[in-house]
């Protein structure tokens, strides 16, 4: 029987991700989600032609009005680092010039 | 616990009222059965009974909840405590404000005696799954207390707590519920405000009191349901007392048994228990009615792609910079991916990766809208259903607890949410209440689900049944 999903295929949708998948991990991995998958696809074989195009009911929403909130700090409180009020990233722009 | 001691919150609440006890009184007892038997159980990540015993000092009698303690699981925020989803990637994180289930119940004079334990992010049916450790059940310390709520309903079993809260996405509440003989309710979707529960799969997820009696959790009720403008799925409602609902029989309702479920492989003790049930459901003058919902058996494959792709979605904050662990590396994409892979488990990302997947160019329809489109069919049969029989009786698990380690293929764990997970998928609420044991003296849970707003009307019908089996009212 044909794989649902194979080793290229893991890596593109670890790295979709970002998640690394280490040399040990990979094996179980591949065939946990193969049985995983093979078992969700049973739903191929069910008729949904009365369902589709039918659009769930959009969530109403209430008007955008300011109120009291959380502060900046507590708000940004639980970042790993924060220099003058603002969370630290490292350069995202040209990553590929060490 | 103590023979003099209230065993419900009902109970606790009139002897706090009737000055018989006290707020501290009762928690110090409740420190003592904490300190003897937590070390066993392992309930909670973190406990704060100090700070539990000056607010119960502080708390006022006559309050809804009169200084009573309930838990909270470890996934729903509290200001100024820890808030670590059973995860590594959140071990230090400090919530900075409290959901508004958490705030309902403080308001209300309730007092928690700490965070519970869960399997990492609310995935799991064990506990199993919490990067910390197992907690144990405690009608059997060798056995899994169920998940992913288990620390709170292990808490709620050993008198750690008169009540605790739970996030139920496709049973969490309800089935560990089951497993250590307590009940567990899931409201209606919109019901009880999310607002503070770190989100996992958002078009399932719902917060639901878990306690020693069906009265005790339409207490609870009384307190949590409320509209929130925090949460854009909360529903505005016309007020309902859901305690002052409990009526004393079934007369007139019609009690559901899916025929489709029917074939399912039960433990012989919860077949004994669904017919017990029924009888006694006939006794209090309720009607037995055969109905049929076809497809309820693809919500178990319908669950595990929604599930997983609602979770790779709310998973992706969790990227080392806004909060929770960090792990340097060379440039953005690898400072995530290394943070991510350290600090989740492997079930987490086993989910992530198949929500990754079945979102991905190429299978997105094969899988997530099929599975949609699946998922409303599965909810317009239970509607349909509903439109013959008030209730529909399922066991709520297929087993009672299993051993600790028995379980490691994720399909074999997946499947003890075969009969929790539609009333997920519609929306619907569905309550669990113990039911009997089995021949190990094991607990055995039921499950009663309703129509979406008919949760004053499910309580007091699986009210009537868990007393009628021998249940406190």
């Amino acid at each position: 029987m044909a794989m649902i999903i194979d080793k290229e295929t893991l890596e593109h949708v670890a790295s979709l991700a970002r998640l690394e998948i280490t040399a040990e991990e990979e094996g179980p991995l591949l065939g946990d989600l193969e049985r995983i998958l093979g078992y969700v696809a049973q739903l191929s074989s069910v008729d949904t032609s009365a369902i589709v195009g039918k659009r769930p009911a959009m969530t109403e929403l209430r008007p955008d009005e300011p109120c009291e909130g959380l502060t900046r700090e507590e708000g940004l409180g639980g970042a790993p680092a924060m220099y003058d009020g603002f969370v630290v990233v490292q350069n995202v722009m040209g990553a590929e010039d060490e | 616990m103590s023979s003099e001691l209230p065993r419900t919150l009902e109970h606790y609440r009139h002897a706090v009222r009737a000055h018989e006890l006290s707020a501290e009184e009762y928690l110090d007892e409740t420190r003592q059965l904490i300190e003897r038997g937590d070390p066993q159980v392992k309930a909670f990540l973190h406990l704060r009974l100090d700070t539990a015993r000056s607010d119960a000092q502080a708390s006022n009698p006559s309050s809804p909840l009169a200084g009573a303690p309930i838990a909270v699981k470890d996934n729903i925020m509290m200001a100024g405590e820890r808030c670590t989803c059973g995860s590594r990637i959140l071990e230090h994180y400090v919530a900075p404000y409290s959901a508004t289930a958490v705030q309902l119940l403080l308001a209300a004079g309730a007092v928690v005696p700490g965070k519970t334990n869960l399997d990492e992010f609310a995935m799991g049916s064990s506990t199993e799954n919490s990067a910390f450790f197992p907690t144990h059940n405690p009608a059997d310390p060798t056995r899994v207390p169920g998940g992913s709520s288990g620390g709170s309903t292990a808490a709620v079993a050993a008198g750690f707590a008169l009540g605790a809260i739970g996030s139920d996405t496709g049973g969490s509440v309800r089935q560990p519920a089951a497993f250590c003989g307590v009940v567990g309710f899931k409201p209606t979707y919109g019901l009880v405000s999310r607002y503070g529960l770190v989100a996992f799969g958002s078009s399932l997820d719902c917060i639901g009191p878990i306690a020693r009696s069906v009265r005790d959790a339409a207490i609870m009720m009384n307190v949590m349901a409320a509209h929130d403008p925090k949460d854009a799925t909360s529903v505005k409602r016309p007020h309902v007392d859901f305690e002052a609902a409990l009526q004393p029989t079934l007369a007139g309702k019609r009690v559901g048994i899916i025929r489709e479920l029917q074939g399912l492989d039960v433990q012989p003790e919860i077949a004994a228990a669904m017919e017990m049930t029924r009888k006694a459901a006939v006794k209090s003058g309720a009607s037995i009615v055969d109905v049929s919902v076809p497809h309820i058996l693809s919500a178990l494959p319908v669950y595990y792609i929604i599930a997983p792709a609602e979770c790779s979605a709310n998973l992706g904050r969790f990227d080392g910079v806004r909060y929770g662990l960090h792990i340097d590396g060379r440039d953005m994409t690898e400072t995530y991916s290394r943070t991510r892979n350290a600090g989740f488990g492997t079930e987490v990302k086993r989910r992530i990766l198949i929500g990754a997947f079945v979102l991905s160019a190429g299978y997105y329809d094969a899988y997530y809208r099929k599975a949609s489109s699946v998922r409303q069919l599965i909810a317009d049969e239970l509607d349909a259903a509903l439109q013959s029989a008030d209730v529909l009786l399922t066991p709520t698990t297929p087993t009672t607890a299993f051993r600790i380690g028995a379980v490691t293929n994720p399909l074999e764990m997946y499947k003890a949410d075969v009969f929790t997970i539609p009333a997920n998928l519609a929306g619907a609420p569905a309550v669990s209440f113990p039911a009997g044991k089995d021949a190990a003296g094991l607990p055995i849970g039921l499950q009663l689900m309703g129509p979406r707003w008919s949760d004053a009307e499910l309580l007091s019908s699986a009210n009537v049944l868990f007393t009628a089996l021998g249940g406190e009212s």
